[in-house]
């Protein structure tokens, strides 16, 4: 049965998020037994309101309150992130990568790079792989367990065939959270398209209708939807002590807390710790090494389109189940350090209409439209080097319709990752035309869906905000859990290690609380 | 061949803009001919214009209407401000007398404005919601009642060349 907590019960862990990290923890907080309130700031959705219409789940699922973006992210959406129960994991397209050990020892596997603070994770990767099986389990990733893999689509079978041409090797459907077979109560994948739609089906992997209701079932768990946290609670001797929030009258609400989690999804993480300032904390919470906001990072993308000799018609299919794995390494003849994987992307036609060229418009660009069912297309996702100059920061004078300073999302592309996309887009178009394509398109400006960094953890405090657990160094009974915590992105997509890593800081938590450490 | 049926859904953009005006002040086409002719309406332009941003002869002319009046419902003062300056550059002529490379040539001129890319993402974003155009382009739209295309095709292809597995 949900449970109903009181404002004032100060034994509760409040978690804020949902998501993929928030609802992570709140499961596994729950089945330990531990109180939590959530909350989340989105409305909760039930499965009828998941309907095969783009622009219709933009709306219902997007985060849309005011963002400024500087340099490469658009602005008013630098980021393409969720604001409802279950967070990013309903617009997930629940591709689920490991991170690897190059990725995880950065600075010592590639050197420091100008202008860059590459760092180590303080967790190894045999550290994580017990939390990574754990998750793969949870999830049902495809190709894990021995779960079979989807079927390739039309859109997989040109990529395929065209990157064995240009001698790529390591290619299949990839790891998903979408069932290939029917499992764990929920059917097989049917080949919609509008993955990043929420799965109206019910294949995919989305925390509003697995961990939510089995956390929800423990008697453990106040789920409050449609209440914005907006200021982390600290007392005289720096200890978390509540979260405040406006409920969805616009109400102002304290819960008191043993323990505050903040799963924010980045930019939201960011703000509210740099907005909870104090005398105490006159930067904002956790901040006193000036870390927070500082290093984040969105992946190194371009979305890719060929014009393909016949018909593709990408949208029918998973949207992104198909991988080339080969470039996932680290290898400084290419000119640039870290990775990148090429991911299968089958997008719509309003889309492509909006974006295939920057600005396009006239008789041509409108022919060329009309070449929607043969275009093939495929991401690149590729380590994005920690910069401490792109930074999530409060907007001095804007405030959003909570009263809240509007965040302000910096990116700038790094040299590497200049030289990583001239090299990408290159090997890209070599598949395509390989295979006849007459034209190839390259997409870089859209608003981010992998957002890591700006929290990140680390052994000192001077350099990192969290330990390894995702505890702040200077408030114990603060956590942060989301990808915030990433010191380094990698070139996986984020959603299974921040799946893990919440499965290995409730463990830490139940401990702690446990040996009433905190 | 093409400029007459540009012509012709110009003309019927015309048309259904003209109506489209009168309906909303409340005239009827019989008053409306004793009225002056005081020249292009604000709506027939812009849909006028919307229809060259993304021109398909195959597509319901009354989308482009349907765009340039979002545009007047969301924004108006962007409109007139990019009418304003479009005014300017074609000095003095009518734009619905203007032939397509003289409208052409003076929408390049103000394509890096804010108006124009309001005016583009609002005409892409009203034709492409339609399930007409959808078809027209060969986009499927809405599978889940069809059952998605696990088993209508998702993987048919009949001109990759043959090779690997």
């Amino acid at each position: 049965m949900p449970a109903s907590f009181a404002l004032d019960d100060g034994s509760v862990v409040v978690i804020i998020g949902s998501g993929a990290g928030g609802g992570t923890l709140s499961r596994e907080l729950t089945a330990k037994g531990i109180k939590v309130v959530c909350l989340e700031a989105g409305p909760r959705l039930d499965i009828s309101d998941i309907v095969n219409d783009t622009g219709e789940m933009f709306a219902k699922l997007t985060w849309l309150d005011e963002r400024v973006g500087v340099g490469l992210p658009p602005d008013g959406q630098p980021t393409w992130t969720c604001k409802t129960v279950g967070g990013t994991t309903a617009h997930w397209t629940a591709n689920c990568p490991r991170l690897r050990t190059f990725e995880l020892t950065a600075l010592s596997t590639y050197g420091q790079l100008p202008d860059c603070s590459l760092a180590d994770w303080p967790v190894s990767l045999s550290e994580l792989e017990p939390w990574y099986d754990k998750a793969e389990r949870h999830l049902g990733v495809t190709g894990t367990n021995g779960l079979p893999r989807l079927p390739g689509s039309a859109n997989f079978k040109v990529m395929e065939a065209g990157a064995r041409n240009i001698g790529y090797t390591d290619i299949d459907t990839y790891n998903m959270a979408i069932n290939a077979v029917q499992r764990d109560g929920r059917p097989a994948c049917q080949q919609m398209g509008f993955c990043s739609s929420g799965c109206a089906i019910n294949a995919k992997w989305m925390g509003l209708f697995q961990d939510i209701p089995v956390a929800e079932a423990t008697d453990y768990f106040d789920l409050r939807p449609e209440c914005m946290a907006i200021e982390i609670v600290t007392d005289a001797d720096g200890k978390a002590t509540g979260v405040k929030y406006l409920d969805r009258d616009g109400t102002l609400h304290e819960q008191k807390a043993r323990i505050v989690c903040v799963a924010g999804n980045v930019v939201e993480t960011a703000r509210i710790l740099l907005n909870s300032k104090t005398e105490r904390f006159p930067d904002g919470l956790a901040n006193r090494s000036d870390q927070v906001g500082r290093n984040y990072m969105r992946h190194v993308m371009t979305q890719i389109f060929g014009l393909m000799p016949g018909v593709v018609n990408m949208f029918k299919g998973t949207q992104t189940a198909g991988v080339i794995r080969d470039e996932v390494k680290h290898d400084p003849a290419r000119g640039f350090s870290g990775g990148f994987q090429f991911h299968l992307l089958g997008l719509d036609a309003n889309y492509i209409a909006n974006n295939l060229v920057a600005g396009g418009w006239g008789r041509d660009y409108a022919a060329l439209v009309e070449k929607y069912d043969r275009l093939a297309g495929v991401i690149v996702t590729g380590e994005d080097p920690p910069q401490a100059s792109n930074r999530i920061t409060l907007d001095p004078v804007r405030r959003d319709r909570y009263g809240l300073p509007v965040p302000v999302v910096t990116y700038r592309n790094h040299p590497n990752t200049e030289a990583m996309l001239a090299y990408a887009e290159r090997r890209g178009r070599q598949m395509y035309e390989s295979l006849g394509a007459t034209q190839v398109f390259t997409i870089q400006k859209f608003g981010a869906t992998h957002n890591m960094g700006v929290a990140r953890m680390g052994d000192d405090p001077k350099t990192s905000v969290t330990n390894r657990w995702g505890q702040t160094h200077e408030i114990p009974n603060l956590f942060v859990s989301d990808g915030s915590l990433f010191p380094t992105s990698g070139c996986a997509n984020p959603t299974l290690t921040i799946i893990s890593l919440m499965m290995r800081q409730a463990d830490y938590l139940g401990q702690q609380m446990e040996s009433g450490a905190i | 061949m093409i400029t007459i049926t540009r012509r012709m859904a110009l003309a019927t953009i015309a048309q259904l803009a003209a109506a489209a005006s009168l309906a909303a002040c409340g005239m009827s086409s019989e008053e409306e001919a004793l009225a002056p002719d005081l020249g292009d309406t604000d709506l027939e332009t812009l849909a006028s214009i919307a229809y060259d941003i993304m021109p398909y002869e195959a597509v319901r002319p009354e989308l482009y209407v349907r765009a340039a009046e979002a545009i007047l419902a969301n924004d108006r003062a962007l409109a007139e401000k990019g009418l304003a300056r479009l005014r300017e550059v074609i000095g003095g002529k009518r734009w619905m007398a203007l032939d397509e490379a003289e409208q052409v040539a003076a929408l390049e001129s103000v394509q890096g404005s804010d108006f124009f890319a309001y005016m583009r993402s609002t005409t892409i974003n009203t034709l492409f919601v339609d399930p007409a155009v959808w078809a027209m382009v060969g986009y499927g739209g809405s599978a889940v009642e069809h059952g998605g295309y696990i088993n209508r095709g998702f993987d048919e292809i009949d001109w990759l060349p043959a090779g690997g597995e």
